[in-house]
């Protein structure tokens, strides 16, 4: 009887979410500059970036971020892009890494999401470089499209990193810094 | 009447997935060694079939080894989706989440428009890391040339190509 109980209490502690992911020390606010280039063209594109991560649920992340393109330097000029997004992260089943949130609102379509018919799947992890998030979708046409966001704790900020990748061919990288502010 | 008959004909025909044939120059079993960068070359069988709904693909050896699966038609033209193993829960349809990201490895295929075939697999382990691999398959003749590609997490890229011939 006693060897049936430290089973279960053995299999139930191996079932359980490991410890929580140490995802402090990347919630503030952040403002920063980052380089946008398209593999192929020579022309390096300039943006400023603001990030606002706050802690979501438990264990989870709600990530913000606008994008303002310059031109030439100027963000007050024709020609200016301005775009923001956010995602909302989620210890996945077994507390190793982060899935994305999909609260439930009674707007949003019935069906489950399916990566075949084209829905985002996004998720993240956290390792020695830094707080990683993924975005995949399927192109309309079977092909892939691929985004890496790299989140790197470094003194006083992040260091950025993006990749897109479509169909194995990198279509876009950016590089950047984004400083903490008060 | 009539009209209405057409209709939904109409209708019906455009709700229903058109079942795409594999290139019956590609079905068959193949066999072969693939060249790996900065690695050593591994012997690699594959086997096409053509059946009703699709086709079945099955890889043995290799980094892309794949048990036999079968690939439906879907509503996108040329894609097709690898029947996973969703498991008894996605089955029974109460998971409460399925998909790549938690574990469900996601499989499928297209017919590129200049030929051929590519099979892809995206997978997501228990620690968050992924690998996606990239199959592309063209017959010429009796030969079947293949073209590996495996994305990681990391960076690391994994390249083999070779050609197979055709088995019995």
């Amino acid at each position: 009887m006693k060897v049936a109980w430290l089973a279960s209490a053995l299999l139930l502690l191996h079932a359980s979410p490991a410890a929580a992911l140490d995802l402090d020390k990347f919630v503030g606010v952040f403002l920063g500059y980052a380089e946008v280039q398209d593999p192929g063209s020579a022309e390096i594109m300039e943006r400023e970036t603001t990030i606002m991560i706050e802690p979501y649920k438990r264990d989870g992340l709600h990530i913000r971020w606008n994008n303002v393109d310059l031109v030439d330097g100027r963000r007050d000029v024709a020609g200016v892009a301005y775009r923001e997004d956010e995602l909302l992260l989620e210890p996945s089943p077994n507390g190793q890494y982060l899935i994305a949130s999909h609260p439930h609102s009674p707007f949003r379509r019935a069906r489950p999401e399916s990566a075949i018919l084209g829905d985002t799947v996004r998720w993240g992890l956290l390792d020695d470089e830094g707080l990683k998030v993924f975005s995949f979708v399927l192109l309309e046409d079977g092909r892939y499209e691929l985004q890496r966001y790299l989140r790197a704790d470094g003194e006083d900020g992040i260091r950025l990193e993006y990749e897109r990748i479509v169909d194995d061919d990198v279509t876009r990288r950016i590089e950047g810094f984004a400083r903490k502010v008060d | 009447m009539i009209v209405r008959w057409l209709c939904l004909i109409g209708v019906l025909t455009l709700a229903t997935p058109a079942f795409a044939a594999l290139d019956q120059s590609m079905e068959g079993r193949w066999q072969g060694s693939l060249e790996v960068t900065d690695g050593e070359p591994v012997d690699i069988d594959i086997e096409l079939r053509d059946v009703d709904e699709g086709f079945t693909a099955e890889v043995r050896n290799g980094a892309f080894a794949l048990s036999r699966r079968t690939f439906v038609s879907t509503s996108r033209r040329g894609v097709f989706e690898g029947q996973g193993d969703q498991g008894i829960m996605g089955l029974l349809g109460i998971a409460q989440r399925v998909g790549p990201e938690v574990g469900e490895p996601l499989v499928w295929a297209r017919e590129p428009e200049h030929g051929g075939l590519v099979i892809y697999r995206l997978s997501v382990a228990s620690d968050g890391r992924f690998a996606l691999d990239r199959l592309f398959l063209s017959s010429e003749g009796e030969s079947l040339n293949v073209e590996y590609s495996k994305r990681s997490e990391s960076h690391t890229q994994l390249n083999a190509s070779g050609v197979l011939d055709r088995r019995p």
